[in-house]
């Protein structure tokens, strides 16, 4: 059987009665049985039925019927939620007397959306009906309409919310979690002991019998013309647009509530007549199309205000903008006109008449424009703007000026697998107000930005959080690499919504790739330049330019960098001064078109020291001829330093010393560890070359010396003379006898005479006779020097000193008194002749001025030609 | 003739809104779609690479000819805007139902339409038309394919978005007409 051919009272009317009678009663009363159509009722006030049947009542049960105001619908069922019986009357037939128990029921859903209510109060009960009631609500919901659901569908679906005793009397049921556009078949159980008492089906659509939350937050506001208009904002959560009933009371008594006006708009111009009266304005809203019920009244606003409004009260706004306060003056019940009215700023500063605007008589309106950011004072965030009488006389009421610097920078950066873009953008929270909230908004353009990025009106938001850096991150993943986001900061505050420049980013463009990878470095062979060479990252595809970073792997690491642009490259050379050095080598990249960030630097890579070509030259050496008087024999000891990396590039493994003798024989030996070698002097005459030797090669470019008995008996160095400067530096001077023989260089010997230390010697040039030698020197002790000329013919005959020559210091002394001493005599003469003029210039002042009588009265009258005989 | 007939003009000023009223140079939009179609193409070879599911293989390109998956385009090579759309379209479809882990099946979609906006708007400047995919109706079995053989649907799927796109990157070369 269907539910709509059963007797199914509609819920809306929202308020209607469920009396019950014994079956004794109800036999009496003269109902009409018949099939009962449920009468549609969605748009009335209250539910109707109609019915013409007899019925017939059983006797070991309760009816219970509801009553609409004029119709009253009984019907009994069976357990198994078939219609036994069910009948409709005419309710002037059915008098509250032969009740034998009466509720008053008022059902609504709230205006959360949420809870369906039912208020069962009940009404009267006969005496035999004792004790307390247990009443439960049960209810089945279906998306089905009435007509398509049968009564099967009932049994055993249905649930069950117990209904609360709230008070005497009066039990409150509840039923959670609504589903608005679902059809609810409920009914009532009502046990009271033993007896139970149903009532008759009924059927709702939550959506149609809402009953709102009042509407909030009534304020006064102005509009551009200067008309007042009472304002209120929307109850949340309402589904549908609302109408509403805005009431004026001229007292506060109830029953001089006048209803004005239903608009559907969320604000009524009220003019300014009203303004300053005793009013009070309430408002109430109910939907404005479908079923449904008026809410409460809002919260009454009082029109007889402040002396001085402001429209707006607060302004929020962001640096750089143009705002617009309207002012109306009521000083002691007299109305200021608005030419008399003028503005001032904080209290300090008379805001130029020419911001005014005489919007009517009473209005006057003031502009302040390309604002800058409101320097908090203290506890005050804002400008506090004063509507004064043009007499001087200021209210103590203002507006609030909040002016926020809404700048803030919004930087993204796309990661290097090209998947994940990471924006980032900081507050200054010492510019932003307490209580703000900040939001990332974007709109995505399905490609590139546009020139000038707008906020549009569809947006997103994005989640941020906030890091230990103060900055907010956040991600968008995965990502439209050429898509525009534009991007911009919402802040909220309570006094409005500000939002920030918008700024468009394309993923694509703000790519930080990762480093490149495999970084490997080397000094090349024979070529000696730097080579790096690596592998590229994956992504991005498009060309890629490198930046390369090398520095002498040392303590303090100097870098330089090295930019390769002309991609595609995979390796780099590099001319370094240092050769023989280990190298550290990291390598980064970047977009090629210069857009993007550069990727971090890659792992360090290390160059190993290695032989890169044959030394270039041989080492310097000289040679120690000791004499062995009992073999009578020479032995040669040749001692030569070590060679300078700058020279080996980069190691020495050994020596060869070549040895060819006046008899055009030659022989080599190879010397691998250290730097002498001692051979027995039997030549007369014996030329030694000295090759430095690595795993390239051996160098080409080497020192000559030939030792000659002939030539070492021949002078060449007629004097030498050697001259202390400091304990570290010593100047040799020498000169030259007239010679034959082509000088090629110098040897300079030293050694200290006093100490067993080893002989020091240096290789000096040809065309010099003075030398600085630097090393440590005790003055007070006594050195040797000796000066070798070495000719292609061989080492001559030395000259030899040991004395130290002090005169040179000594006559740089004597000069420096040379000097002095003229300069003292001269001075002292200089002074001597200006205190002799001085003196005779104090000699002729005081006897030529002090005796003038007319210059001194003591003077007067006395004769200093004449001699005065005082004794 | 850039505009030959009314509906034709229309669909251009259909297209119009793309560029936001903002000159774009045909070369960078040329530029951008090759380099996108690479990123794509490196994504898929980085699943090769980095796969879990395929390490250590050299799948594509796949050397087997696989019956019964023909309604997955990419064996014939794209020679027009027109058909590039079309294909990237029928992927574009196919990809979300991949049972693939480590594959950024959801960047490639997006990248897929970054791409084919592209090609649209190198086509609105050829004056080129688009049509919509014809072959979107034949996907009806991709369920059941996934069902049966999804190691198979997901790696031919692959190979072939891969040689699409080698296509349509070796059509951009020598891009004179629609």
């Amino acid at each position: 059987m269907a539910v709509a051919h059963c007797m199914v009272h509609q819920i809306p009317a929202s308020s209607f009665m469920l009396p019950c009678m014994s079956p004794n009663e109800t036999s009496v009363i003269p109902l009409t049985a018949g099939v009962v159509a449920s009468g549609p009722g969605l748009h009335g006030e209250h539910g109707t039925a109609e019915t013409n049947s007899l019925v017939l009542v059983a006797e070991e049960s309760f009816l219970c019927c509801l009553w609409g105001e004029t119709h009253a619908n009984c019907s009994l069922y069976t357990a198994g939620m078939e219609t036994k019986k069910f009948t409709s009357s005419e309710i002037s037939s059915l008098a509250p007397q032969q009740t034998d128990l009466s509720w008053n029921i008022q059902c609504w859903t709230k205006g959360d959306l949420e809870l369906f209510v039912c208020i069962l109060k009940l009404s009267n009960k006969k005496s035999y009906l004792n004790g307390e009631f247990k009443i439960n609500l049960l209810y089945v919901l279906s998306e089905l309409s009435l007509e398509d659901m049968s009564t099967g569908s009932l049994k055993g679906n249905f649930m069950v919310t117990p209904c609360n005793c709230n008070g005497s009397d009066k039990y409150e049921c509840h039923i959670p979690s609504l589903k608005l556009n679902y059809t609810y078949i409920t009914w009532l159980n009502i046990i009271n002991g033993v007896t139970l008492l149903q009532s008759p089906l009924m059927s709702v659509r939550p959506i149609n019998i809402v009953k709102p939350e009042p509407p909030l937050n009534l304020r006064l506001e102005m509009t551009d013309k200067g008309q007042l208009k009472i304002c209120w904002s929307n109850p949340v959560l309402t589904p549908y647009p609302l109408q509403y009933e805005v009431k004026f009371s001229g007292n506060a008594t109830q029953n001089a509530w006048q209803v004005v006006e239903i608009v559907i708009e969320t604000s009524l111009i009220i003019g300014n007549m009203l303004v300053g009266s005793s009013y009070l304005v309430q408002v109430r809203c109910k939907s404005l199309h479908g079923p449904g019920f008026w809410s409460d009244w809002s919260t009454p606003y009082n029109l007889n205000t402040e002396d001085v409004m402001y429209f707006p009260p607060k302004i929020l706004t962001s640096v750089g903008s143009n705002v617009s306060f309207h002012c109306l003056y009521n000083d002691k019940n007299k109305m200021i006109l608005s030419k008399k009215i003028v503005w001032w700023l904080n209290l300090a500063e008379e805001i130029p008449e020419r911001q005014y605007t005489l919007v009517n008589d009473r209005v006057s309106r003031v502009t302040l424009f390309n604002l800058s950011a409101t320097k908090p004072r203290g506890k005050f965030f804002y400008n506090a703007l004063y509507c004064c009488n043009q007499n001087r006389e200021c209210h103590h009421r203002y507006a609030e000026l909040y002016v926020v610097d809404v700048n803030i920078n919004i930087t993204c950066e796309t990661d290097g697998y090209l998947t994940k873009m990471t924006c980032r953008w900081s507050a200054n929270t010492n510019t932003l107000l307490v209580g703000s909230s900040l939001q990332l908004k974007y709109y995505r353009n399905s490609i590139y930005c546009s020139d000038f990025p707008s906020i549009p009106p569809k947006s997103e938001a994005k989640e941020c959080h906030l890091q230990r850096n103060h900055y907010y991150e956040c991600t968008f993943q995965p990502i439209f690499l050429l898509s525009g986001y534009t991007l911009w900061i919402e802040i909220k505050h309570q006094l409005g919504t500000l939002e920030s420049p918008p700024t468009c980013v394309i993923p694509a463009d703000v790519v930080k790739p990762f480093p490149p990878s495999n970084v490997k470095a080397e000094i090349t062979k024979n070529v000696g330049l730097l080579n790096v060479n690596w592998t590229n990252p994956a992504f991005p595809n498009s060309d890629l330019k490198f930046q390369i970073r090398y520095s002498v792997n040392r303590e303090e690491i100097l870098w330089e960098i090295f930019e390769v642009s002309n991609a595609p490259t995979r390796s780099v050379m590099i001319k370094v001064l240092d050769l023989c050095v280990v190298y550290i080598v990291q390598v980064r990249c970047s977009g090629l078109d210069g857009l993007g960030y550069w990727s971090d630097w890659s792992k360090p890579a290390y160059t190993i020291v290695q032989d890169i070509q044959a030394p270039l030259r041989g080492p310097e050496f000289w040679r120690v001829i000791n004499e062995d008087p009992i073999r009578k024999q020479k032995n040669v000891t040749l001692v030569w330093k070590p060679l300078m990396k700058n020279y080996s590039l980069c190691s020495v493994c050994g020596y060869i010393v070549k040895h060819h003798t006046s008899e055009n024989i030659t022989w080599t030996e190879y010397v691998t560890n250290g730097t002498t070698y001692t051979y027995p002097w039997t030549e007369d005459a014996d030329t030694i070359t000295i090759l430095a030797v690595n795993s390239v090669g051996a160098s080409s470019m080497n020192f000559n010396l030939t030792l000659s008995q002939q030539m070492s008996t021949v002078n060449i160095v007629q004097s030498l003379s050697a001259y202390p400067v400091n304990s570290s530096c010593v100047i040799l001077t020498w000169t030259l006898s007239p010679q034959m023989y082509v000088i090629t260089s110098f040897v300079i010997e030293w050694k200290n005479l006093n100490e067993e230390e080893q002989m020091k010697w240096i290789q000096v040039a040809p065309n010099i006779s003075k030398y600085y030698i630097y090393d440590h020197f005790i003055l007070i002790e006594k050195y040797q020097f000796s000066l070798y000329p070495i000719s292609p013919e061989g080492v001559g005959n030395p000259k030899t000193t040991d004395e130290f020559i002090k005169d040179r210091s000594e006559k740089r002394n004597d000069a420096g008194l040379y000097v002095i001493l003229p300069i003292v005599i001269s001075s002292f003469v200089l002074l001597l002749g200006t205190l002799l003029i001085s003196q005779q210039r104090m000699k002729k002042l005081f006897w030529e001025d002090v005796p003038n009588p007319k210059n001194c009265s003591w003077a007067q009258g006395v004769n200093f030609q004449k001699r005065m005989d005082i004794l | 003739m850039r505009c030959p007939s009314l509906p034709l003009c229309g669909l251009l000023w259909f297209w119009l809104p793309l560029f936001d009223s903002r000159p774009v140079k045909i070369d960078k939009v040329k530029a951008d779609t090759k380099n996108l179609t690479r990123t794509i193409i490196a994504r898929i070879q980085e699943h090769q690479t980095h796969g879990t599911s395929f390490s250590s293989m050299q799948l594509f390109p796949l050397n087997l000819k696989i019956n019964g998956l023909d309604f997955i385009p990419g064996e014939r090579p794209l020679e027009s805007l027109d058909s590039m759309d079309e294909t990237l379209q029928i992927f574009q479809r196919i990809l979300p139902s991949l049972p693939m882990e480590n594959v950024p099946v959801a960047q490639i979609f997006n990248d897929i339409e970054n791409l084919r906006t592209l090609i649209q708007t190198l086509g609105s400047h050829l004056g080129c038309t688009f049509h919509k995919s014809s072959n979107l109706d034949a996907l009806g079995n991709l369920t059941e394919l996934l069902t049966t053989s999804p190691y198979t649907t997901a790696v031919v799927a692959l190979d072939r978005l891969q040689k699409c796109l080698h296509s349509i990157v070796k059509h951009l070369d020598h891009l004179q007409s629609c």
